[in-house]
């Protein structure tokens, strides 16, 4: 049988790795390139939950593709934060369809998407700007995004995000998902 | 002293007490310090305003209840002349609303039950999926055919689904 450490050894430990945290979240000069935000709502799940708690860096996504999967922090227009997920690239044509969201066209196959993604179908496409990202929150039926708001421009995303560094047992970083499409052999049709 | 046992020695000889549950709480309260110090200061919202999270069988009712109202139309309608276009082109409506709207009933249902129903509520349903699997087979047998009991079976599951949907909500 293992022997788990002593509890007051656990707690020392603990306490430990929140201090190097806390000076580390603490330096104004890090301040300047990174952030914190706590989760709230469900419309990020499965992949946020509400209460955890982010480090954001103070980047925008690149215009490239490499934006793609990325989750964002931006601002409504009553200033309230919001965290959401890229999904729809610059210069773009997005569509919702049958329960699945078009780039170009083509489906995109999202494993990291609970529920069927549905749209008024007067809003069903979106002709994205070649600075704006089509945002959409992960659980599709609860999340108000790029579907009721539009393209986002780059300039209105305030961070990235990097890491959840709360809850414990769901520590890590945040590594955003490749893109991939229902029907590859498919060629864009444009 | 010479060895032997010194049962009162004072004060001075006592074991030093170490006092781990003080220790502990001052452990404790520094840990409160620094989760207070890491707590992010802002919210961010994955949030939701309108229509998301609002789950209502009602659509799915008014499905099955213009499915039955089609069925009645058909069988109403009588036969006619295979030239008589009117007759045609009612009989035609009547069709395609049926399966629009047997297809709505399908639609409704299956969000409610893939998007709001969750593990727990088996409890408070354990048929659940049984009744879902049959509305789905009644809608898609109003689909196909024309007979109106189907309808009215269709009609009297969606009303107990919606049933279920009002028990469930206010179980949580």
């Amino acid at each position: 049988m293992q022997r788990r450490p002593s509890r007051l050894i656990r707690a020392t430990a603990g306490v430990a790795v929140f201090g190097a945290l806390a000076t580390i979240a603490s330096m104004p000069l890090l301040r300047r390139r990174w952030f914190t935000v706590e989760v709230a709502g469900d419309s990020m799940q499965p992949a946020l939950e509400e209460g955890d708690w982010l480090l954001v860096a103070r980047r925008p996504p690149r215009l490239d593709g490499s934006a793609f999967g990325q989750v964002v922090v931006t601002r409504d227009r009553t200033g309230r934060l919001l965290v959401k997920r890229v999904v729809g690239l610059p210069g773009e044509v997005v569509q919702i369809e049958g329960g699945r969201v078009l780039a170009d066209g083509r489906a995109l196959d999202e494993p990291y998407v609970r529920g069927e993604t549905e749209a008024a179908p007067y809003r069903a496409l979106t002709l994205l700007e070649r600075d704006s990202f089509y945002l959409l929150g992960d659980h599709r039926p609860a999340s108000t995004d790029s579907r009721d708001l539009g393209g986002v421009r780059r300039s209105a995303i305030e961070g990235t995000v990097v890491a959840r560094y709360w809850p414990r047992e769901r520590i890590g970083r945040f590594r955003p998902p490749r893109r991939r499409f229902l029907q590859p052999d498919l060629p864009a049709s444009r | 002293m010479p060895g032997g046992a010194r049962p009162f020695d004072g004060p001075s000889a006592a074991p030093v007490h170490f006092d781990a549950l003080q220790v502990k709480e001052t452990l404790l309260s520094l840990r409160t310090t620094l989760v207070r110090a890491l707590r992010p200061s802002q919210r961010a919202y994955a949030h939701c305003d309108i229509p998301c999270g609002i789950y209502d069988p009602h659509a799915a009712q008014l499905g099955a209840e213009t499915v039955e109202k089609m069925m009645t139309l058909i069988g109403d309608l009588g036969v006619s002349g295979a030239d008589d276009k009117a007759h045609l082109a009612s009989l035609g409506r009547y069709v395609a609303v049926k399966e629009q709207h047997a297809e709505i009933v399908k639609h409704e249902v299956r969000i409610i039950w893939g998007d709001y129903f969750k593990p727990p509520d088996l409890a408070v349903w354990p048929e659940m999926h049984d009744k879902v699997w049959n509305i789905m087979r009644l809608a898609s047998a109003c689909r196909q055919g024309v007979n109106v009991d189907d309808a009215k079976a269709l009609r009297a599951a969606v009303d107990e689904f919606a049933e279920k949907f009002a028990a469930i909500k206010a179980a949580r």
